[in-house]
C-alpha cells in the first residue's frame, strides 16, 4: 500500500513536471514575447507621438517655411536668371558709383559630385574710387541673389584730376539648380510631332557650351 | 456509550477499501482539474498580453495615419533643409573681400602705399587656408617694408597670415627715392564670412 502511495506521488510529480514543461512553459514564453512586443510598440508610440508633434509644429509654421523657401529660392533660383542678375548688378554699379566696363558670364557648370548646385562663373571689370569699390563689394554680399566673390585683382592709377582710381577685376560665382538647356527628354524637335525616334546628343557638357544637335 | 458493530470484519474492510478508492479517484480528478484550471489561467494571461499588444498596435496605426496625413509638412521641412544646405555649400569658401580691403586701408603703414592687389580663394588643400593675396607696393625706404610686414602680420588684421616680401628694389618717383616691393600672404578661415548663417532664414 505504501509502495502504491509512493508511486502515485512520483507519478503526480512527473505529470506536474510534464504539465509545466509542455503546457505552461510555452505560454510563459509567449507572454514574454508579447511583453517584448508591447515594449517595442510603446517605444514606437512615443516616437510617433514626437514625430506627429514635430510635424504639427511645422504645419503650424507653414507660412514661415514657405516664406523662408521663397528667400532661399531667390538666393539660388531654379533657373540661371542671368537677365535679372545683369539688371541687379547694373543697378548696384549705379548706386555705388563704380563704372561697369565688362561682364563675362560663363555657362552653368555642375558644382561637384552629388549636388544639384550649378555654378555660373562671372568675371567683371569695374572702375572707381576706393570707397566706391568697397561699396560695390559690400553690395554684392547684400544682393537678393547669392553672389560669391572668388577673386579680386586691383590696380591703382591717377586720373587727370589727380584722383586715385582703381581698376578692379572681380571673379564672382552665381548659383542655380538647372543647366542652361532643358533635359533631353523635354526637348521637342519641330516637325517631329512627338512620334518616332530621334537621337539627340549634347556636344560636350554644360561647361563646353551644351550645344544641341539632332 | 461505546458503539457495538455486529457486522463481520470483511464488510468493514470492504467499506474502508471503497472509501480509499473513492478518495483516490476524487484526488486524481481534483488534481487534473487543478492542472486544467492552471492552463486556463495561463491562457487568460496570454490572451490579456495579446490584447494589450493589439490595442497598442491600433494606437500606433492611428498615429501612423496622422503622420501620413502630415507628410506634406515634413516635405516642406526637408526642402527647407536641402535648400539651406545648398547655401552653406555655396558659401563654404566665401571670403569677405570688402572687409579685407577695408582693413588693409586702415592698417596700411603711413609711408607705404599699394599699387596692385590680387586675391583668390583656393581649394582648401592646407587646413585653414582659404586663399592667397599678392601685392605690389611702394615705400620710401627699406624700413617701410618692415613696417608693412609687421602691419599685415599684426593681430589687428584678421584672416591674414604668412606675409612675405619676395622682392624689394630701389627706385625713383619724380625726385623722390623710393623702394618698390612685391608681397604675398595667406588668407585663413578667419577671413571667411558667416553669410550662410545670416542669409538662411531662421525658423524658430
Amino acid at each position: 500500500m505504501r509502495r502504491i502511495g509512493l508511486l502515485m506521488i512520483l507519478g503526480m510529480l512527473f505529470i506536474t513536471a510534464a504539465w509545466w514543461m509542455f503546457l505552461v512553459s510555452p505560454r510563459n514564453s509567449r507572454i514574454a514575447e508579447l511583453g517584448d512586443e508591447l515594449v517595442v510598440a510603446q517605444d514606437t508610440e512615443q516616437r510617433l507621438r514626437v514625430q506627429v508633434r514635430q510635424l504639427e509644429e511645422i504645419r503650424d509654421r507653414e507660412v514661415e517655411y514657405l516664406a523662408a523657401l521663397g528667400q532661399l529660392e531667390a538666393l539660388i533660383p531654379e533657373r540661371p536668371l542671368l537677365d535679372e542678375f545683369i539688371e541687379a548688378i547694373f543697378a548696384l554699379t549705379n548706386d555705388t558709383g563704380v563704372e561697369l566696363q565688362t561682364l563675362s558670364p560663363s555657362l552653368p557648370a555642375v558644382a561637384g559630385d552629388d549636388t544639384d548646385l550649378r555654378e555660373i562663373a562671372i568675371s567683371a571689370q569695374i572702375e572707381g574710387e576706393f570707397f566706391e569699390i568697397l561699396g560695390f563689394l559690400f553690395g554684392l554680399n547684400e544682393m537678393d541673389r547669392l553672389v560669391r566673390v572668388d577673386g579680386i585683382s586691383a590696380s591703382s592709377s591717377v586720373d587727370e584730376s589727380g584722383v586715385t582710381v582703381l581698376a578692379v577685376g572681380v571673379q564672382m560665382t552665381l548659383f542655380t539648380l538647372a543647366d542652361l538647356l532643358p533635359p533631353l527628354d523635354d526637348i521637342v524637335i519641330p516637325g517631329d510631332g512627338g512620334t518616332g525616334t530621334t537621337t539627340t546628343t549634347l556636344a560636350g557638357d554644360a561647361e563646353a557650351g551644351g550645344e544641341v544637335s539632332p | 456509550m461505546r458503539p457495538i458493530n455486529l457486522l463481520p470484519p470483511e464488510v468493514a474492510e470492504e467499506r474502508s477499501r471503497r472509501r480509499r478508492a473513492g478518495l483516490l479517484i476524487f484526488g486524481v480528478v481534483a488534481y487534473i482539474a487543478l492542472l486544467g484550471v492552471g492552463v486556463l489561467y495561463w491562457d487568460s494571461r496570454v490572451s490579456a498580453a495579446r490584447d494589450d499588444v493589439d490595442a497598442q498596435l491600433e494606437i500606433n496605426q492611428s498615429l501612423e495615419r496622422e503622420v501620413v496625413a502630415l507628410n506634406s509638412a515634413g516635405d516642406l521641412q526637408i526642402e527647407y533643409q536641402d535648400r539651406s544646405d545648398l547655401v552653406r555649400t555655396a558659401l563654404a569658401t566665401d571670403i569677405d573681400w570688402g572687409i579685407l580691403l577695408n582693413d588693409l586701408a586702415r592698417l596700411l603703414p603711413p609711408r607705404v602705399w599699394v599699387e596692385t592687389f590680387s586675391g583668390t580663394t583656393v581649394t582648401e588643400t592646407t587646413p585653414g587656408v582659404l586663399g592667397q593675396v599678392a601685392f605690389s607696393g611702394v615705400g620710401f625706404d627699406f624700413p617701410d617694408v618692415s613696417a608693412w610686414l609687421r602691419a599685415l602680420d599684426s593681430d589687428q588684421f584678421n584672416g591674414v597670415t604668412g606675409t612675405w616680401v619676395s622682392t624689394v628694389a630701389e627706385g625713383i618717383i619724380g625726385d623722390a627715392n623710393v623702394v618698390t616691393f612685391t608681397s604675398t600672404a595667406v588668407l585663413t578661415s578667419a577671413a571667411a564670412t558667416n553669410r550662410a548663417e545670416t542669409l538662411i532664414p531662421e525658423i524658430p
